[in-house]
């Protein structure tokens, strides 16, 4: 009976492991736009000594805290801040920025029902964005750090990656301690681009990804028999 | 002992039944802007027929295929739920052939860009839910899953792409890399065609490339024969309006 039920637990974790050993999973993905603020040289995207922002929704959860999340119930935004460009490349075509560490990055939960919705307006920063994008519980938060951000103008489009480790929010607790160091890339897309507001600069598209879990590793029989006397 | 294996199988099967992303609504475009349409994030990934993972080169005449799950459905599919337990919504991106990845110094990093010509695009509506996710993605050759299991259904929307241009970046901090896609889309088909029309439009996002060996801010482990997990949208048509519009606030967007 026993040699049954153990076969049967071991059947049952195979079909429950996944098709391979992840070593970083996704956590959240995002849209949303980004701005300069402050936006010390209008003549200079992303100049030394300007700042970098990016705001907008959540658009999914991965496994770790999609069991505690409601968007029937919640809006969910994002806002990453405080990034100050410390370096600067561009060769005509090509931009490549690197910010200040850290920065900040922070995800939200708004009732839909008490709370307020948010809207990006136009010509950040307005009297809804960031505000309206900030308010609520901080779910997830974490330091920035060794932001990149390249651009190609001739082909219009982007990205952002850097690292992101978090370290506070009401669902912190659902990340082990082990997988908070996790990083953040996202894709810009520029003008021309009907979807971007007046003010902002880039439509963004993205995610946040964590380490995964510790991979099993080989067992004896007999180890394996010694964890269930 | 047998407390233990059953609270254990209990986890197991929790797990299997939470391993699909949830999708949330949130689709609030700033008015007289289109908006997102389409969204896929966690489950969306890129395989080619020639591309190396070590160099993160795709050779000229590679066959590029995209396959993935929505996430977000946005006007004018809101009525559409990629979370429904009986309707998966799948799309694949096929067709589209290399023109060979161009490298290119700037400054300490190195660029990359691909453009993949000839590509189209279809997104179904199938039951029962049966493609991988990205916690059940199996690596390749799938015979029967992949690009099978994103295929089947009822075709909903179809179209066409114009160059689809990837780029990504391997920079001298810390090797980070930063990496899009880019393309313009318009429908050519489809039971829901009538809702979008023929327009042109953008379908962009991130293109999270495979590491070249060691897994580095930007990149993403998949299993083998997968180069990279793209996580983007389909923008709406601009002549479906978000919320009632004006021809003169349209003209507005282009002057």
């Amino acid at each position: 009976m026993k040699r049954a039920a153990l076969l049967l637990f071991l059947a049952l974790s195979v079909i429950a492991v996944p098709a391979f050993a992840q070593s970083d999973v996704f956590l959240l993905g995002f849209t949303g736009f980004d701005y300069e603020s402050p936006n010390l040289y209008p003549g200079t995207y992303l100049a030394i000594g300007e700042g970098y922002n990016t705001l907008g929704f959540v658009t999914a959860f991965g496994t770790y805290l999609a069991p505690y999340v409601n968007s029937t119930t919640n809006e969910y935004t994002y806002h990453y801040y405080d990034l100050t460009v410390r370096d600067y490349y561009f060769d005509g075509s090509y931009l490549e920025v690197v910010f200040v560490d850290p920065g900040r990055g922070r995800f939200f939960e708004d009732s839909k029902a008490t709370g307020t919705a948010a809207l990006y307006g136009i010509t950040p920063p307005n009297a809804t964005a960031p505000s309206r994008f900030i308010d609520g519980t901080v779910i997830l938060g974490g330091r920035i750090d060794y932001l990149v951000l390249s651009y190609d103008f001739g082909a219009n489009q982007g990205g952002f990656s850097g690292n992101i480790s978090f370290d506070e929010g009401a669902l912190l607790g659902q990340i082990p301690l082990a997988q908070r160091n996790g990083w953040t890339l996202a894709g810009l897309a520029g003008r021309p681009n009907p979807s971007v507001p007046v003010g902002y600069d880039h439509q963004i598209s993205g995610e946040c990804r964590i380490p995964g879990s510790v991979p099993a590793t080989h067992r004896t029989w007999g180890a394996l028999k010694a964890l269930y006397r | 002992m047998k407390s233990k294996i059953g609270v254990a199988a209990v986890v197991g099967l929790l797990a299997t039944a939470l391993s699909a992303t949830m999708a949330t609504a949130q689709c609030t475009p700033e008015p007289t802007y289109p908006g997102v349409m389409i969204k896929f994030d966690a489950d969306a990934w890129a395989y080619e027929t020639a591309y190396t993972a070590s160099t993160s080169i795709s050779a000229p005449g590679s066959q590029l295929t995209v396959v993935g799950l929505v996430s977000v459905f946005c006007n004018p599919f809101s009525d559409l739920n990629p979370a429904d337990p009986n309707t998966e919504y799948t799309f694949i991106w096929d067709g589209l052939t290399s023109l060979g990845t161009v490298t290119t110094p700037a400054g300490l990093s190195l660029r990359y860009s691909t453009k993949y010509v000839g590509g189209g695009f279809r997104i179904y509506a199938g039951s029962p839910r049966n493609a991988p996710t990205a916690v059940t993605l199996p690596a390749l050759p799938a015979p029967g899953v992949v690009p099978d299991a994103f295929v089947d259904g009822t075709m909903i929307l179809s179209g066409a792409m114009d160059t689809l241009i990837v780029l990504y970046t391997r920079t001298s901090t810390g090797s980070f890399t930063t990496a899009s896609f880019r393309a313009d889309y318009w429908a050519t088909g489809g039971t829901l065609y009538d809702r979008v029309g023929d327009a042109i439009n953008p379908l962009t996002g991130a293109w999270c490339v495979v590491p070249q060996s060691t897994p580095k801010a930007g990149t993403c482990t998949l299993p083998a024969g997968w180069s990279a997990h793209p996580n983007g949208k389909w923008d709406t048509p601009i002549t479906v309006p978000a919320v009632p519009s004006t021809w003169g606030k349209i003209k507005t967007l282009y002057r």
